[in-house]
């Protein structure tokens, strides 16, 4: 029985040889199925993402596995490189150090964002489509089943996953949410086209935000990012009046002054009747001069308010990370437990078949003998045969069952094959 | 044989037993700030649920025990009533809404309520002779614009502590998620014009059996009593709040309607020391609001 990961990832190749050994999403049922040509008794799951490309195998039969330069080959076959180029760059992990990568990788501690929601949803999409195909097993279902249990444990008992770490999510879901309530009837004014500005109003359209402004001086840009996204392109000369009707603003020009200052702000906020506004200033240099902040109603917060949290967020993060190993190490602690116990299991059947065989011909041999034994006697001896067979081999088949909930470290599953000569 | 073992069972719940559910529950509640236990958030549900079960049964009780059958036969029972009142609003919401602390503001003044209820004489209690829908709807009313008031208390403390974390730029700490600032203010609103209607209802209904009183052959309250003057005042003063909250634009918005609500909250306070100290409702000659004249109980 052998489970083990062959390929690469963010922390040991670059992104360019990443790109080249990335299987898209429509390519992954192929792959695996000209995978599984070459190895019929192989389960597989193919994991490719922008930060890994990682095949998982595992087959009950370890000889049935494919090898590192099989794998490396596949690889290399399917993208029309050149097997020695890639070769070194693929590393293998094997047994309880591949079930205890996947598990990290699920809970997105080994990603490039530690904690980072995405990787889950990839891997089991990765799970779900080599499901699909047909091309997993059982020992492949028990490891990432295990993964993902593994991945909910963490997020449930770490905080790990709870704070945000990039400016427009710390933006929307740590400030924008506390402050409304919904977004869906709320005038969300968009000033300047940038790109941190474009990523914030995702989130809001994610939020059912659909009243959406979006000023620009050029306002081909303002319809440029209107079509990508939502919302209506404003001209410029519009600014003042949508800022009295606006809830919410992300403002991310390029402009080298404030485009709004003290003053102007309290000429707006008189017509807006003092009506709270939120201002999401992402520009550098500021769009909104920081005094603003301090006016009845203006809830003003710039890049490095938001960094500010960002990077506590990250930190705080980093601090749940210990909890969130241990958990992977007690989880791949029981499930390698498990899995070598189920290693055990058709030895030990074999065991006790062979016992039971002995038994079955000494006992017949016996009563042959015993003339007139009766009923009784024969079984009152049966069970005695039976109390002996187990009395002898109970200590051996414990022995071997806490061997096997530390990994069969001191092979005595193999000395037992030897010992009472079991075959394959 | 069974229901005589629950009567006595139960007729053995005192004040302690539900403010000490309720405490443990605050307890918890303030730990979800400081770490994070799986089974906290269950655990807090099933104490308040048997915290309100002992509760309701206590007054339950004390209402069957009480003499004429009086609803609210005592200021014990008036503070327990708006303490239950206000524990079922805390219940409701919590659970419609898991991920907020509710109960640190919630529980401390239902605890406070509880804590005045064990102080009040449960002796010194209202008239029970005289009951009419008159005095009913007074004394509802009375009691729903409490806890309205109590509740527009709660939602603008927490107002004033969400706009200030906003303002400070400070992320939500885990365990301590207040509600958006746009459901506080709604809620803040909306308990102002409630509690000032209810307190309107209660008003009116207090005058109209006056009133009676003074036109038939029983004493009323005199209408320049304490109690009366105070409970016209913050009649008075809820209703220029919505008045101003409703003709000046900037009123309705952030933090000036999170004052109103609390100022409003603190003339509530006033006007109940008033009341519990005065005479008010007692069962003397200066009598109002929920009793009505033994010649009309006698009819």
């Amino acid at each position: 029985m052998k489970v083990q990961v062959i390929g690469c990832n963010h922390h040991t190749t670059d992104i360019e040889f990443r790109e080249r050994l990335a299987f898209q999403p429509n390519q992954v049922t192929d792959a695996l199925d000209q995978f599984q040509k070459t190895h019929p008794d192989t389960e597989a799951v193919l994991l490719s993402t922008c930060n890994r490309v990682e095949l998982y195998t595992a087959s009950e039969k370890s000889a049935a596995c494919p090898s590192h330069k099989e794998v490396v080959d596949f690889f290399a076959a399917y993208h029309g490189l050149n097997a020695a180029d890639i070769a070194s760059e693929l590393r293998q992990l094997s047994g309880e150090e591949a079930i205890r990568h996947l598990f990290t990788t699920a809970a997105s501690l080994d990603s490039m964002v530690v904690g980072e929601a995405q990787i889950l949803s990839q891997v089991k999409q990765a799970y779900e489509t080599a499901n699909n195909g047909d091309f997993t097993g059982p020992l492949t279902h028990a490891s990432f089943q295990a993964a993902l249990r593994v991945a909910k444990r963490i997020a449930t008992e770490t905080a790990l996953h709870k704070r945000r770490i990039s400016i427009p999510s710390v933006a929307v879901a740590d400030f924008a949410s506390q402050f409304f309530e919904r977004f869906d009837d709320k005038t969300v004014l968009v000033i300047g086209a940038g790109e941190m500005g474009e990523e914030t109003l995702q989130y809001l359209i994610d939020l059912n935000a659909t009243d959406i402004h979006i000023v620009n001086r050029s306002i081909d840009r303002a319809e440029d990012l209107a079509s990508r996204t939502a919302g209506e392109a404003q001209p410029w000369e519009m600014l003042d009046s949508l800022l009295i009707k606006a809830d919410l603003v992300v403002s991310t020009t390029a402009a080298n002054e404030p485009i709004i200052t003290v003053d102007h702000y309290k000429d707006i906020s008189q017509k807006r009747f003092q009506r709270p506004l939120f201002v999401l200033d992402l520009a550098v240099p500021r769009d909104f001069e920081p005094a603003i902040g301090d006016e009845l109603g203006a809830y003003l917060y710039s890049i490095d308010d938001l960094q500010a949290v960002c990077d506590k967020n990250q930190r705080a993060r980093q601090r749940e990370l210990p909890k969130a190993l241990e958990i992977v190490e007690s989880e791949t602690a029981k499930f390698m437990a498990e899995l070598n116990h189920r290693t055990t299991i058709p030895w030990v059947k074999q065991l006790r078949e062979q016992a039971d065989s002995i038994k079955q011909d000494e006992l017949a041999r016996l009563i042959n003998k015993l003339d007139g034994l009766g009923e009784s006697g024969r079984k009152e001896l049966e069970i005695s045969f039976d109390r002996l067979v187990n009395k002898l081999l109970h200590p051996p088949l414990e022995s071997l069952r806490d061997d096997a909930s530390k990994g069969l470290e001191h092979g005595l599953l193999d000395a037992l094959k030897r010992l009472f000569q079991l075959r394959e | 044989m069974f229901s005589l073992l629950g009567a006595e069972w139960m007729s053995r719940i005192s004040l302690s037993c539900f403010a000490f559910s309720y405490a443990i529950t605050m307890i918890l509640e303030i730990s979800r700030i400081f770490f994070r236990v799986p089974v906290r958030w269950a655990v807090i549900v099933l104490i308040t649920v048997a915290g309100l079960f002992a509760h309701g049964t206590f007054i339950w009780l004390k209402m069957n025990t009480a003499d004429g059958g009086t609803p609210v036969a005592s200021w014990q029972q008036w503070c327990l009533i708006v303490s239950l009142g206000l524990a079922i609003i805390y219940l409701i919401i919590a659970l419609r809404r898991p991920e907020n602390a509710f109960g640190v503001f919630f529980l401390p003044v239902i605890l406070a309520l509880i804590l005045i209820a064990m102080a009040a004489d449960d002796t010194t209690g209202f008239d029970k002779t005289h009951t009419t829908t008159w005095s009913a709807i007074h004394g509802f009313s009375l009691l729903a614009g409490t806890i309205s008031v109590a509740l527009g208390f709660v939602a603008g403390i927490m107002y004033l502590i969400q706009a200030y974390r906003l303002k400070h730029k400070l992320p939500p700490r885990a365990g301590f998620r207040l509600p958006s600032l746009e459901w506080l203010q709604n809620s803040n609103r909306r308990t102002l014009w409630l509690s000032t209607a209810l307190l309107a209802i209660g008003l009116l209904s207090g005058i109209i059996i006056n009133v009676q009183r003074h036109a038939g052959s029983e004493a009323g309250i005199p209408w320049t009593n304490a109690t009366i003057l105070s409970s016209a005042a913050l009649f008075m003063w809820l209703i220029a709040t919505s008045i101003f909250e409703y003709v000046y634009r900037p009123a309705r918005q952030g933090q000036k309607i999170a004052y109103l609500t609390i100022a409003s909250f603190v003339f509530l306070a006033f006007v109940l020391t008033f009341v519990i100290l005065g005479d008010h409702a007692s069962g003397t000659a200066s009598t109002s609001g929920v009793e009505v004249s033994q010649q009309e109980a006698g009819s």
